[in-house]
């Protein structure tokens, strides 16, 4: 876990107790926790009180800080020797370490599944159906007799009024291969577990 | 095949199994070798189900087909597909055997004595969580999206999906330090919103916060590479070496520009944006040589595009004002005869298109006049194909209608003959008719001949007797005056 500088020289202006008394510390802290938990509708107001000694743009700086403080240990999935070690870099003392971990334990799930959701995806596949038919002829031939394999694949998207299936005729060598192929990424899926 | 059997043979004998150097390929395998194979396979692969087979085939048959049972057994158990049974091992078919040791070598652990004592790298920890990973979410049912618990929710749906959009953020600097002006840090303390109000949803602030912070560190990482790879062999202090790299970098820069703007000037006529382009290329020196404390690129784009020199923004608007009417005039007459030749071109192809409008139109009615005599041509021959259709229709029945044909002509003779005596009898009378009013008439104009010879008769003797009347009235005359003088 690294840190750029700006957001290092964040950290150690928090963990400083001649600049931020414990109290200003966690309102802080939670400031940050509250701002990345997607639930939160309504911005975490800075309560004026606990920050009055405190020059506000020190206080924008720090909550910048631990944000990507937070943002970084999550991505980075630490653990908690890690980040002590991390934090005691930062001159944090005992009692914020223990605070910002118990913070940090209880919007881990929450925040992970926020970093998760970052990114994009194909839809996926969740069924197919398909159908044989027989191809006497066409306009161009005679006589084909040929099987044909109408094949639908049903999506799961995002949204289920968008879902649109995808549907497809194929003959049967391209049946075949879309099959090898299948079979292909599932060996190799498997491949991949198997490390 | 023989590339495949050496290496299998080759993997057999790492997992113990002493197969004798003369064997070069599963053809010269015979049942013992490949029982043994199987079970020190099974054994590497997984020791608890290999420890109870014993790798030396029994003498007995039955205690022989009790071991390939259960080999078999334990081939199914490792997820084999393939067919297998104890006649797999105790009478073995070559391609049979090959697919179960291939199957088998996949399965064996690769290098696992080497992995256990070497620490494991960064990349190989990654893949081995990513495995771990990949493995548990395998494990999972699928389930459809209504009936998802929270965990499975999390590793199989896709609806909360975002985009990673990092957007830039401003942040509070270091204000402890001196060179911040104070605007800025007016700015800072009154006016800068919090990170998190300065986004709208917390994964864009996530993503571009993570971005700020990796694209802040490979910065830092950049310049210390470069700074040990080149900058330490050229003896400057780091400043200096900043300044002779932009120095570089602006030359290079004003190079290229400098031959754009030729290559410009070549081939149009020198504008005054070149001139511009060409002034600003020599502020843009004066400003980089002068400008030797560092400052960031941002800076000192801004000076470069917003912070002309008065004197510099005087000079060029002078000449942009001397260009502008002479070129206005010059750029007038231009039009001028361009458009006049314009005009000419545009006359030339409307006569050229009347004339071709007239000759369509001849060419239009002789077209129309052809079509009508066609028509008229298809018309009669319509009438001539009737007639010979209705002769065709006939003629499949031809005896019959020829009989009919007759008879029809016979009728029509016969009424033909009727109405020529009908026709007669009208005649004659018609003809006496005629010859009693001819009679008539010669009568009348007898008489009236007759009529005429009177009224002439009558016309003379009328003037015979007005003749003798004067000579009478003149004979009194004479008599009175006679008889006048007598008196």
């Amino acid at each position: 876990m690294e840190l750029s500088e700006e957001s290092l020289r964040g950290l150690h202006r928090l963990a400083d107790p001649a600049q931020f008394s414990l109290k200003a510390f966690s309102a802080v802290l939670r400031a940050a926790f509250q701002s990345l938990s997607p639930e939160q509708a309504a911005h975490p107001a800075v309560d004026g009180t606990v920050f009055q000694h405190i020059p506000p743009c020190h206080i924008k700086e720090c909550q910048a800080s631990a944000t990507t403080c937070i943002l970084e240990a999550v991505r980075n999935n630490v653990d908690r020797a890690a980040l002590s070690t991390f934090l005691e870099d930062c001159k944090f003392d005992k009692e914020r370490l223990e605070h910002f971990w118990t913070e940090y334990q209880k919007h881990r799930e929450t925040l992970e599944i926020l970093l998760e959701n970052i990114g994009r995806a194909p839809p996926h596949v969740s069924d197919v159906s398909w159908r044989l038919a027989y191809k006497i002829k066409t306009n161009q031939l005679y006589k084909t007799y040929r099987p044909s394999y109408l094949v639908k694949l049903n999506l799961e998207s995002r949204d289920t009024s968008l879902a649109q299936d995808i549907s497809f005729n194929c003959s049967m060598e391209q049946l075949q291969d879309l099959v090898g192929k299948l079979k292909d990424a599932a060996k190799s899926l498997e491949k991949t577990s198997q490390m | 095949m023989e590339e495949v059997d050496r290496i299998l043979i080759h993997s057999l004998r790492t997992c113990g199994t002493e197969v004798p150097e003369e064997v070069q390929s599963l053809r010269q395998f015979n049942t013992e070798l490949i029982v043994e194979a199987v079970v020190r396979c099974l054994r590497v692969i997984n020791p608890s189900a290999g420890s109870n087979l014993s790798h030396i085939l029994p003498p007995g048959m039955s205690a022989r087909f009790r071991i390939g049972t259960s080999l078999a057994q334990a081939c199914q158990d490792l997820g084999y597909t393939g067919e297998v049974g104890y006649q797999t091992f105790l009478y073995s078919s070559e391609p049979d055997i090959r697919a179960l040791l291939i199957f088998l070598a996949e399965k064996l652990p690769r290098h696992s004595h080497e992995d256990a004592h070497q620490p494991a790298g960064k990349s190989v920890v990654l893949q081995r969580e990513i495995a771990t990973k990949i493995k548990q979410q395998l494990s999972l049912p699928w389930l459809p999206p209504s009936c998802r618990t929270a965990a499975a929710k999390r590793s199989q749906s896709l609806c909360r999906l975002h985009r990673f959009h990092a957007q830039p953020l401003s942040l509070a600097g270091d204000s402890s330090s001196k060179s911040i002006p104070p605007e800025r840090r007016e700015y800072w303390v009154k006016y800068l919103p919090v990170v998190s109000t300065q986004l709208p949803h917390a994964y864009s602030l996530a993503a571009s916060l993570l971005e700020r912070n990796t694209s802040d560190l490979s910065a830092v990482q950049e310049w210390e590479a470069e700074w040990k790879s080149q900058g330490l062999a050229s003896r400057l202090s780091p400043e200096e070496y900043r300044s002779r790299k932009r120095q570089r970098l602006q030359k290079r820069i004003q190079d290229q520009l400098c031959r754009c703007s030729q290559q410009l000037a070549e081939n149009h006529v020198p504008g005054p944006s070149t001139q511009d382009l060409v002034d600003m290329l020599k502020a843009f020196t004066v400003e980089g040589a002068a400008d030797q404390n560092k400052g960031s690129r941002f800076t000192h784009a801004q000076k470069f595009t917003h912070q002309q020199d008065p004197q510099v923004l005087t000079e060029q608007m002078q000449r942009a004002a001397e260009s502008l009417p002479k070129k206005d005039t010059q750029d007038a007459q231009e039009e001028l005869t361009s458009l006049q030749q314009q005009i000419e071109h545009m006359e030339q192809d409307i006569l050229a298109l009347s004339e071709n409008t007239k000759l369509l139109h001849l060419t239009i009615s002789q077209v129309e006049e052809e079509a009508d005599k066609l028509q008229q041509h298809c018309d009669e021959k319509e009438k001539v194909v009737k007639v010979k259709k209705r002769a065709v229709e006939l003629l499949p029945d031809a005896e019959n209608n020829l009989a009919k044909l007759q008879a029809m002509v016979d009728s029509s003779t016969q009424r033909m003959a009727n109405l020529a005596g009908q026709w007669e009898s009208h005649r004659v009378r018609l003809a006496d008719e005629h010859r009693e009013l001819r009679k008539l008439q010669q009568e009348k104009e007898v008489e009236s001949s007759r009529w005429m010879k009177d009224v002439k008769d009558l016309y003379d003797k009328i003037r015979a007797s007005a003749d003798e009347a004067r000579r009478k009235e003149e004979l009194y005359k004479q008599l009175v005056r006679r008889m006048c003088m007598e008196m």
